[in-house]
């Protein structure tokens, strides 16, 4: 894993060039070998996914979403593809470790057996004496959140993701080059915040009546992740559709398409069809009928006229979309 | 738009995903902070009106209302966001302009790739001073203010001579409405009721006419099958 060389600044002793790597928080001035504290944006190391997918390949995902997933069959046939962008994404990734100190004092259940008088064991629970724990903590952090307003992508988090995949360093310009490189809007500040929230709703336990604590986060290692989608856009007539891809394994983040309309004939004509030989047999045969038909229509949804003519004359019912992510 | 090297002088062109930089010609790394003020960002976007429609047709299906409405028109502007980083590290946002729609005040940064204006861009200016959009965010310390220039659709559509619009975001497609036509009722069409009619009266003739019972099952079993069939066939080429 190649990590991103970062720009530096002048040395504010010696005013120097100063050079030091992303994510390092400490070095040593090249020029006067004065110490330094490196804090900021510019302390945060900048990583990308690559992506496997070409754009015929994110396509042919897409086109195979479409055909197998009960969209509309006169959609698949007139839709057609119209553009295509690669998009990097970005995420945070904070990983380290939340050390601290926590102060519980939790209800305890006793869980009591009994025999009753015709001999059965039975079990129950009883509140016990409130219990109370000191306890060192250090808790492994690794937090991952969209860096930027993503909603529209479908992807929430990359953190197994980037566990697993390799990660190179980024080079801005040859990535913005490739696709569009999204800008993070969310402040490292918030993050931690995030992060930090998580581990001490995680530290509580059940039944914690009351509860003290101080965590600190220890060993963060804070990076921006950009993770790789396919932006697709087909378009029907003057509707455009987008898709997202994902664009490491090709899975479908985010679409939205008309359902397949469903026929309902059958059930008209067969009812219509006995009503009818009821009435023809005898009148009071067809009384009956219609009044057995009406009493198992009302059993089965809510009864009413409206109801009744779609059950009779709605014969293609509109699907429902198709939607995903 | 460039900067010049705070070493060489040599011309650095200037990104809005960091402010450190490391010059090309004399490899000195340095920062570019507080020189243009207020630093300004807008999002690469080329108009489609198709966008803005499509937008509105998904959201009025999300929301299940009447989607048959009457296009009217569509006017396309960048409005301007003051934005403010607080120092628990989150982003607000505040209209420099009043508000186009209510719905606006809230409006989330959308994600994309901010850049600088380009030379000879032109966008609406800021109606509403930073300090009175500042005096906004209160209890909270705010550690870096910026301007963004949003790309945004105003839409005009009717719906049984009712007039409403919406604002579509260009960057990300959000659709921002107010009011929303009435919700979607399912119409029965009349060539259904037509069909089902029809097949009912050929039923009732053949039961009049055909006396024995049995050949009354057999025929009416049998313009089932017949009128099911074209039925189909029929819906299905509607469909």
């Amino acid at each position: 894993m190649a990590a991103a060389v970062a720009d530096g600044i002048g040395c504010p002793q010696c005013g120097g060039p100063l050079n030091f790597s992303e994510g390092n928080r400490t070095t040593i001035c090249g020029s006067c070998q004065t110490p330094l504290a490196v804090t900021g944006a510019a302390g945060i190391t900048r990583y990308y996914l690559d992506d496997t997918l070409d754009l015929a390949e994110a396509r042919t995902a897409a086109r195979r979403f479409l055909a197998t997933k009960g969209v509309d069959a006169a959609m698949v046939t007139q839709v057609r593809f119209d553009g295509g962008e690669l998009c990097f994404l970005p995420f945070w990734r904070l990983r380290g470790r939340a050390i601290g100190w926590q102060w519980v004092e939790r209800e305890t259940i006793i869980v009591e057996e009994y025999v009753d008088e015709q001999g059965i064991s039975h079990q129950r629970e009883l509140k016990g004496p409130q219990e109370r724990e000191h306890e060192i903590l250090a808790l492994p952090v690794d937090y991952s959140s969209p860096a930027c307003d993503l909603s529209p992508y479908g992807l929430a988090g990359i953190a197994t993701v980037s566990s697993v995949l390799p990660l190179r360093g980024l080079a801005y310009d040859r990535l913005a080059r490739r696709g569009t490189v999204f800008d993070p809007a969310k402040e490292a500040e918030q993050v931690r915040r995030e992060a930090m929230g998580l581990v001490r709703e995680r530290s509580h336990k059940k039944g914690t009546l009351r509860h003290e604590e101080r965590l600190e986060l220890c060993g963060a290692q804070l990076s921006l992740i950009y993770y790789p989608v396919w932006k697709l856009s087909f378009i029907r007539g003057e509707r455009l559709y987008p898709v997202v891809i994902d664009g490491v394994n090709g899975r479908v983040l985010r679409a939205r398409f008309p359902g397949q309309a469903e026929i309902r004939l059958l059930a008209p004509l067969v009812t219509m069809t006995l009503l009818v030989y009821a009435f023809c047999f005898h009148v009071a045969t067809g009384i009956v009928g219609t009044a057995l038909f009406l009493g198992w229509f009302a059993s089965r949804e809510e009864f009413s006229r409206a109801e009744l003519a779609r059950y009779f004359f709605l014969l293609v019912v509109p699907g429902e979309e198709v939607e995903h992510g | 738009m460039q900067v010049a090297c705070s070493q060489c002088g040599a011309p650095v062109t200037p990104q809005t995903e960091t402010r450190f930089y490391r010059c090309a010609f004399c490899a000195s790394a340095f920062v570019i902070q507080g020189e243009r003020g207020i630093d300004q960002y807008t999002y690469s976007h080329q108009r489609d009106d198709r966008l803005a429609w499509s937008a509105l047709a998904e959201y009025l299906e999300i929301n299940r209302v009447e989607t048959a409405i009457e296009k009217d028109s569509v006017e396309f502007l960048t409005a301007p966001f003051w934005c403010f980083t607080l120092d628990s590290g989150a982003t607000r946002t505040v209209p420099a302009i009043p508000p186009l729609l209510p719905e606006l005040s809230g409006v989330t940064l959308p994600g994309g790739d901010l850049r600088f204006p380009l030379p000879g861009e032109e966008f609406s200016p800021p109606e509403i001073s930073l300090a009175d959009a500042e005096h906004g965010i209160n209890g909270s310390k705010i550690t870096r203010r910026f301007l963004v220039h949003l790309p945004l659709y105003l839409i005009f559509y009717a719906h049984q001579g009712v007039s409403f619009q919406a604002l579509v975001s260009g960057a990300d497609r959000k659709v921002y409405a107010r009011n929303l036509p009435a919700a979607r009722e399912i119409t029965i069409p009349q060539h259904y009721v037509l069909m089902i009619g029809v097949y009912v009266v050929i039923l009732v003739i053949e039961g009049v006419a055909i006396r024995r019972l049995e050949w009354r099952a057999l025929a009416f079993f049998l313009t089932g099958i017949v009128v099911g069939c074209l039925g189909y066939a029929v819906l299905r080429r509607e469909c």
